[in-house]
């Protein structure tokens, strides 16, 4: 039942780590394994790696070197982010979008539970931030606006630059999770004014547990993790050096190449929208049509359960996924998609597929293939008459 | 990732489908809560000879009914009835992660919406036989 095949299409979730990432780390786990905050040679190496690999993030978002902190990832850079500014802020209010990833929506429960108002901005259709909405929302002194750069489940990618814009104007700052967005977004923080944007290693074919967060020179915000005096006292802990250094090296790859694997990427997004809108009946586009991750597709199948085309497909050796990760294993409802207002008979049905710079045509072409087979099978299997126009066979 | 004997019994559903004209039909669910769950029943002498499902709903769900089908056949109405949960679980080897265990409930409530029906069948069929 198993297939030989691997098709990975789950690049959202996480990426494979590329070979000069993984070399260009290697040295640091057996000989240049020095603390970074050593006084002596072996540190001084170490110190070096680091300060290169901060250099390249910087860099990637026109940040300066010193605006830049290493953390486990995005979600602790998310969970900084917010929790840390609204600490150092008189004003305990914060406006997040509905479509946050859960390092955000949860952390901003938590606040809420803790004293903090929070208000969560409305998104349309397609995704995008409604900005009548956060203009609104704004007409109230907030501390802290927080909207992802693109969407992990349905791609949308924001228009980052006018709501920071807003944020300055209305002199509140602003926060941006730009996780899936590195390489396919160009992201400038000084002339988009940016307060502070969170990134991690494993979307972007660096190492896992690895990530950053950039905060605006004079950013007034508090310590989220206590302990030594690394990254100026602002973050405590041992840096995860060969970690570091290969996320340095992955920012590198993704300045060198972004251009063309996303124009690549675009290109086989496209042909697989089209190939499954022109196979299937009965298919839903989530999310905004061009205004997406070059790498993302989101489909809604009416009358089948998503869970039942990636379990379906996984036996052929493709893998993809219904959503988040860890949201499809205790929410059976993505909040993301209720967000954006699919309906009854879609929002169960949706599988997201997202490629990587390994995927070619053929590997979509197989997958398309597999997908008209399942989608037709667990039809069969379905009492949801999708011939019917819409309505239920019962 | 599921257990051997769920991605066995899923490659290989033995009871999907319908009985045409059949003597009981029971529904549970919608297409609002993700899971909707059918199933065909032919019944002869009070007797359950045929059971088939069509069930829109993730893996566990269509495993669940397809077992059910099976413990339902050759049963009686009563017996039928006295067909828990538990003994789908216990069919699957209790494969079935706990937080997904309503899944299971739900296809078991079929059986009494089957019966359900077919009381009314027979109710209707025996008022038009002394007409």
């Amino acid at each position: 039942m198993a297939s030989d095949k691997e098709i990975y299409l789950d690049n959202a979730a996480t990426t494979y780590c590329n070979g000069e990432v993984f070399y260009a780390m290697q040295p640091y786990f057996i000989t240049n394994y020095g603390n970074p905050n050593s006084v002596h040679q072996s540190g001084y190496a170490a110190r070096e790696a680091v300060e290169k690999a901060r250099a390249s993030i910087a860099k990637i978002i026109n940040a300066d070197p010193d605006e830049i902190y290493f953390t486990s990832g995005a979600t602790e850079s998310n969970n900084w982010a917010i929790k840390g500014i609204v600490w150092a802020s008189p004003i305990k209010r914060i406006l997040v979008s509905e479509i946050e990833h859960p390092s955000i929506i949860k952390s901003a429960r938590w606040l809420a539970e803790h004293g903090v108002e929070v208000e969560y901005i409305k998104v349309d259709e397609n995704g995008i931030i409604s900005i009548s909405d956060l203009l609104s929302k704004l007409s109230k002194p907030a501390c802290l606006v927080s909207v992802m750069t693109a969407n992990h489940e349905v791609g949308t990618v924001q228009y980052i630059n006018t709501i920071a814009n807003i944020c300055s104007k209305n002199n509140v700052y602003f926060h941006t999770d730009a996780t899936q967005a590195l390489e396919s977004v160009s992201i400038n923080v000084k002339e988009m004014n940016i307060t502070a944007l969170s990134l991690s290693g494993h979307k972007i074919y660096g190492p896992k547990g690895v990530g950053a967060i950039y905060i605006k020179r004079g950013t007034p915000i508090d310590v989220f993790m206590h302990g030594g005096h690394q990254e100026n006292g602002m973050r405590g802990g041992t840096y995860n050096l060969p970690a570091i250094v290969g996320l340095g090296k992955a920012v590198e790859i993704c300045m060198r190449d972004g251009n063309t694997n996303n124009t690549r990427m675009k290109q086989l997004r496209d042909y697989f929208i089209k190939e499954v809108e022109a196979k299937i009946p009965g298919v839903k586009l989530n999310g905004h049509r061009n205004q997406r991750l070059s790498n993302n597709i989101n489909f809604s199948f009416r009358g089948v359960i998503g869970e039942s085309v990636t379990a379906m497909l996984d036996t052929m050796g493709v893998r993809v996924s219904t959503g988040t990760a860890s949201t499809s294993e205790q929410l059976r409802r993505s909040y993301v998609l209720q967000a954006i207002g699919v309906s009854d008979e879609y929002i169960y049905g949706a599988v997201r597929f997202t490629l990587g710079r390994a995927t070619t045509k053929e590997d979509l072409d197989y997958t398309i293939n597999c997908l008209t087979t399942v989608v037709k099978k667990l039809r069969t299997l379905s009492p949801v008459n999708i011939k019917a126009g819409g309505s239920e066979n019962v | 990732m599921y257990s051997e004997k769920i991605s066995e019994r899923f490659q290989s559903l033995k009871n999907a489908g319908m009985v045409t004209n059949a003597d009981a039909v029971g529904q549970v669910g919608a297409i609002g809560t993700g899971d909707l769950v059918k199933v065909y029943l032919r019944i002869v002498n009070g007797v359950i000879t045929d059971a088939k499902f069509k069930t829109l709903g993730n893996v566990y769900t269509l495993v669940a009914s397809d077992v059910l089908c099976d413990l339902l056949k050759k049963r009686s109405i009563e017996n039928a009835l006295l067909i828990k949960s538990e003994d789908i679980l216990k069919e699957l080897d209790y494969g079935i992660p706990e937080n997904k265990l309503k899944i299971v409930d739900l296809v078991q409530s079929v059986i009494a919406d089957a019966i359900e029906d077919y009381h009314k069948k027979q109710a209707k069929a025996q008022l038009n036989a002394k007409k």
